[in-house]
């Protein structure tokens, strides 16, 4: 009676099931789990920020300073902060086992001091991403710790003074 | 256009139908409401399935407010959606239901979700909850996602019910409820009343936080077990709206996974049903093997089920040489297990006996209902999206589209069965003609309201996505998942037949309620045995 | 004196050992399951747990508490009994412990559907009327066949149809696929325990495996009486067969599919009433 093959099937195959947590999951190598930010290499962009989808990542002004907190209770762990980040400073670990009794434990903070203008103070971005955007493109110090608006004034003013050296007085 | 297409088109002008847009496999006209009737009626003659309806706010767009009827002609491979423009002071059209049976739920949608008001046909409320404020409509552009209106309490009188079946009982895995009305242990009539795991999905990819690139893995997560099926069909809306060349070899890959998630799918199914008779075996082997397929699906793409490798333009992840060798160890050894396991499950005596001539659906029934996948199938209904609407890359296999006539359990069950092995072969078809070159492109612009209909063969049959772009991000996305086409159905397949082949059969259509469920709720109480009039619900199919 | 000793030792040696056998069954349903399945204690650490929870009485009141006791106090009392019965078997009589025996599981039977059947929730009445069925279907066979074979006929052709009749009728009332359709949940309108919880829960569980106990006794004592032991023999006999018995109960649980509530007495009535036929024409065909 063909119903009866199943003991068979079932005598050859044996136990497939596993003594979790004794013994380890099954997890292949490609697996998603929570990610880890490196602070060190982190510059405070705020890329991954605009492509987590359920906003586990998130970039706040707090005191003097820019925070990214990582909450893993939000994240879906797609990897897609990893792949945006341009200092590769996001690595996608295997962990998954992040149950917690405190809500803390949910939460990662990297904390990055903020570049202020030299001339008017107001802030411009994450040191460190400054100081990474200057070492990979050629901008002159002086300019770089400016904001926007005091380096435009600062350019034209010198653009200015050129055109006055050369020409010495308009018309 | 090719001519047969031509002479439809020629036919609905005829009628007072204006084109609007002719695209490469869609044809969009405009109707008058006074004309939608004749128009619907004679697409439906001429052989097309209604695929769904929506209701739309057009209002920054075009001034209007809009519901366009989407319906396909499976043999020709091509969409014919009948626009019906209304003015927001006078938002009403007529029901196409007595002409276009499968129209019945969408309708009653569009009326929940933008308040047109459909007229000639009795109206509830489908997807809104019970106590949500009158003239409210979520998916109106002025109603802000984060809203949240007062809720309205109305005393409802609950009338004695026969059996309750939910919206929470063990039986169920999902919450839904039906109401089914036995004289004795056969079931007289039934009522449905979903939508409880409503989530609004289809308003949050409207939201500010959302932007196109994000809302692949907001599609991912309408379903836990075809997640893929509707995040491919989004980016599929989206390039084709768009018109962005997607490289071939990323075609072959979402061909590849989908197939792999109709394998797991199937198998799950399988388990379900033999669990639903009492043969847990059945239920235990057939998990054992579809744990192969989930052990390989995160093998492929770095999650067991939510794989999160659709990107607009193409996939994220590749297959190199090792994934691919494993993919043919792993489909070789599912196989190999499945077959013995299906010889097995159907010698089992109760399964045959409790599977064959029940929750029967005849083919007309199931064309007048536009029913999909593989309930469709069992009816006589040869439609398969993966061969009327060619997309990806299933131009490139050859396989058999299964196709049984019986309408029962059983054949729902063997349609399946079969499917299991086409979809391996598929696989291995894939794999072997799998070319080189580019998984994405490099960049994409997505031009702003442009429509599209999108449609995927996901395991429990068709699924659409209508889209109209906006700026940056969707501005309207209906999401129409095969169950919801398939419930109403369960009428037909319900009724007459004894209670205890329930279970099965509502587990027969393989019901996605997550899919579904855009809500509902309901009151009863246990009671008698008598037969009684159906009290509440959606009366389902008008037929 | 001696004899009450005995019951007694069989009684508590039942009412301990029934749950191990019952963890040994799904240790064995897990194994073709292809899983590790839980401890065989399993179902004694369920009772414990059951019985170390509130009490909390059902709707239908201490009724419904006092049957749910009587039925446990009817069936530990039936495993007692049959201790008695293979060393009282004599030839055409019919013993008091072989009736008190059928009264008993009976009253069991009883108390059980009736208190199903008289639940406020349409669950448990639905689970009732479906177990007073399967009931119908098997009792009386089983009645007539145990009857058949306690009086001890001599024919050896009469003894092996009432061993085939009561071999089914027993796994019937053993409650397991394919015939446990009052309380499936897959079933839907089951739930002849629905309204059951903590110690209630646990009496009625305590209740299903005695019962799997009594089924698996039944057997194997008829197999030992079919063969021609008797007296302390046959008793060791059944004693011994038991868990075997209760082994091929558990195989033909797990390889099969549960029946249809429509289907079930009308596959056991046209099995079992053509066999009892058979059994009495070839009794009254004479010797």
């Amino acid at each position: 009676m063909s119903l009866v093959k199943i003991l068979e099937i079932a005598l050859k195959t044996g136990r497939v099931t596993r003594r979790y947590p004794a013994e380890e999951p099954l997890l292949t190598s490609e697996f998603r789990g929570s990610i880890e930010v490196d602070p060190a290499k982190c510059w405070g962009c705020g890329a991954c920020v605009k492509v987590c989808p359920p906003n586990a990542l998130t970039l706040t002004p707090s005191g003097k300073g820019l925070v990214l907190e990582y909450f893993v209770g939000r994240c879906i762990f797609c990897g897609m902060c990893a792949e945006v980040c341009p200092a590769k400073a996001i690595t996608v670990s295997k962990k998954f086992e992040l149950a917690s009794t405190n809500l803390k434990d949910l939460r990662s903070r990297v904390v990055h001091e903020v570049l202020r203008c030299s001339v008017c103070g107001a802030p411009i971005a994450a040191e460190a991403e400054v100081r990474a955007v200057v070492k990979a493109s050629p901008i002159s110090e002086e300019y770089a710790i400016l904001c926007p608006k005091c380096r435009k004034e600062r350019f034209s003013r010198s653009v200015g003074l050129r055109m006055g050296a050369s020409g010495g007085g308009s018309s | 256009m090719t001519d047969p297409v031509f002479k439809v088109v020629e036919e609905l002008k005829g009628l007072g139908g204006v084109v609007e847009e002719i695209k490469d496999r869609e044809v969009y006209l405009a109707v008058g409401r006074d004309k939608l009737k004749s128009l619907a009626k004679a697409l439906y003659s001429a052989g097309a399935y209604l695929k769904t309806c929506a209701g739309i706010d057009e209002r920054q767009i075009q001034g209007v407010f809009s519901i366009y009827h989407i319906f396909g002609l499976d043999e020709l491979g091509v969409d014919v959606v009948l626009r019906v423009p209304v003015a927001e002071e006078d938002a009403w059209v007529p029901t196409i239901v007595p002409e276009v049976p499968a129209a019945d739920w969408c309708e009653l949608e569009a009326r929940d979700m933008v308040g047109i008001k459909i007229t000639g046909r009795p109206v509830k409320r489908l997807v809104l909850p019970e106590d949500w404020p009158e003239g409210v409509h979520p998916l109106r552009k002025d109603f802000d996602y984060s809203t949240r209106p007062p809720r309205e309490f109305r005393s409802e009188v609950a009338e004695e019910v026969g059996v309750p079946l939910g919206p929470y009982h063990p039986a169920l895995h999902e919450p839904e409820y039906f109401e089914l009305y036995v004289d004795g242990e056969k079931v007289v009539d039934v009522a449905y009343r979903g939508f409880h795991v409503h989530r609004g999905i289809e308003k949050l990819a409207e939201s500010p936080r959302f932007t196109y690139k994000q809302v692949p893995f907001l599609a991912e997560r309408i379903c836990g077990i075809c997640g893929f099926v509707h995040s491919s069909c989004y980016v599929m809306a989206v390039e084709k709206a768009a018109r962005i060349e997607v490289p071939e070899r990323a075609e072959f890959i979402r061909s590849i996974v989908l197939e792999v998630e109709r394998l797991h799918s199937h198998l799950l199914w399988l388990g379900v049903a033999a669990h639903l008779l009492g043969y847990d075996v059945g239920f235990m082997h057939a998990w054992r093997i579809r744990e192969h397929t989930m052990v390989l699906a995160e093998y492929l793409t770095g999650s067991r089920k939510t794989y999160g490798i659709n990107i607009i333009g193409g996939v994220r992840k590749d297959l190199n040489v090792d994934k691919l060798d494993k993919t043919l160890k792993t489909l070789a050894i599912v196989r190999e297990e499945f077959v013995k396991l299906a010889e097995v499950m159907l010698s089992v005596p109760q399964i045959r006996f409790r599977a064959s001539g029940t929750g029967i659906l005849s083919r007309s029934e199931a064309r007048a209902l536009s029913v999909v996948g593989p309930v469709a199938r069992a009816s006589g209904l040869y439609r398969d999206i993966r061969k009327d609407y060619p997309y990806f890359a299933y131009r490139e296999a050859s396989f058999k589209v299964p196709l049984y006539t019986e309408g029962d359990n059983l054949a729902r069950l063997l349609v399946r069965v079969e499917e299991i092995l086409e979809s391996i072969e598929i696989i291995r078809q894939l794999i072997d003609r799998l070319p080189g070159g580019p998984i994405a492109v490099e960049s994409w612009d997505v031009p702003p309201y442009r429509r599209t209909v999108a449609a995927i063969e996901a395991p429990r049959g068709e699924d659409v996505h209508f889209l109209i772009t906006g700026v940056g991000k969707p501005y309207r996305w209906r999401v129409r998942a095969p169950t919801y086409q398939n419930i109403p159905a369960l009428r037909a397949m319900l009724r007459g037949a004894p209670l205890a082949d329930a279970p099965l059969t509502i587990a027969s259509i393989d019901p996605c309620f997550s899919c579904t469920d855009r809500v509902v709720v309901y009151d009863m109480r246990a009671g008698s045995r008598r037969v009684l009039r159906i009290s509440g619900g959606v009366p389902l199919c008008p037929l | 004196m001696l004899h009450s000793l005995l019951a007694l030792a069989v009684l508590l040696a039942g009412v301990f050992l029934a749950p191990i056998y019952d963890g040994l069954e799904r240790k064995l349903r897990a194994a073709v399951h292809t899983r590790i399945g839980p401890p065989v204690l399993q179902t004694w650490y369920d009772l414990v747990k059951l019985f170390s929870k509130e009490l909390i009485v059902p709707e239908g009141g201490s009724w419904c508490v006092l049957s749910v006791v009587l039925e446990l106090v009817a069936l530990v009392a039936s495993v007692a009994l049959l201790s008695y019965v293979p060393l009282t078997v004599s030839p055409g009589t019919v013993g008091a412990e072989v009736v008190a025996f059928i009264v008993l599981l009976t009253v069991a039977t009883a108390l059980t559907i009736a208190r199903a059947v008289s639940q406020n929730n349409v669950y448990s009445v639905v689970g009732g009327f479906r177990e007073f069925t399967l009931a119908l279907s098997s009792e009386p066979f089983l009645i007539f066949s145990y009857l058949a074979i306690a009086t001890g006929g001599e024919r050896f052709v009469l003894k092996l149809s009432s061993l085939l009749i009561l071999a089914i009728s027993a796994y019937v009332v053993s409650g397991r696929i394919p015939y446990d359709i009052a309380e499936a949940e897959p079933e839907l309108s089951a739930g002849v325990n629905i309204e059951l919880a903590g110690p209630l829960l646990g009496i009625a569980t305590m209740s299903t495996v005695l019962k799997r106990l009594l089924a698996a006794e039944l057997t194997a004592m008829a197999l030992a009486l079919v063969a021609g032991f008797e007296g302390y023999q046959a008793l060791a006999l059944t004693l011994a067969l038991t868990p075997a018995v209760w082994v091929v109960h558990a195989l033909i649980s797990i390889l099969l599919g549960r029946t249809r509530v429509d289907i079930a007495p009308k596959t056991l009535l046209l099995t079992l009433f053509p066999l009892c036929v058979v059994t009495i024409a070839i009794y009254g065909l004479g010797p």
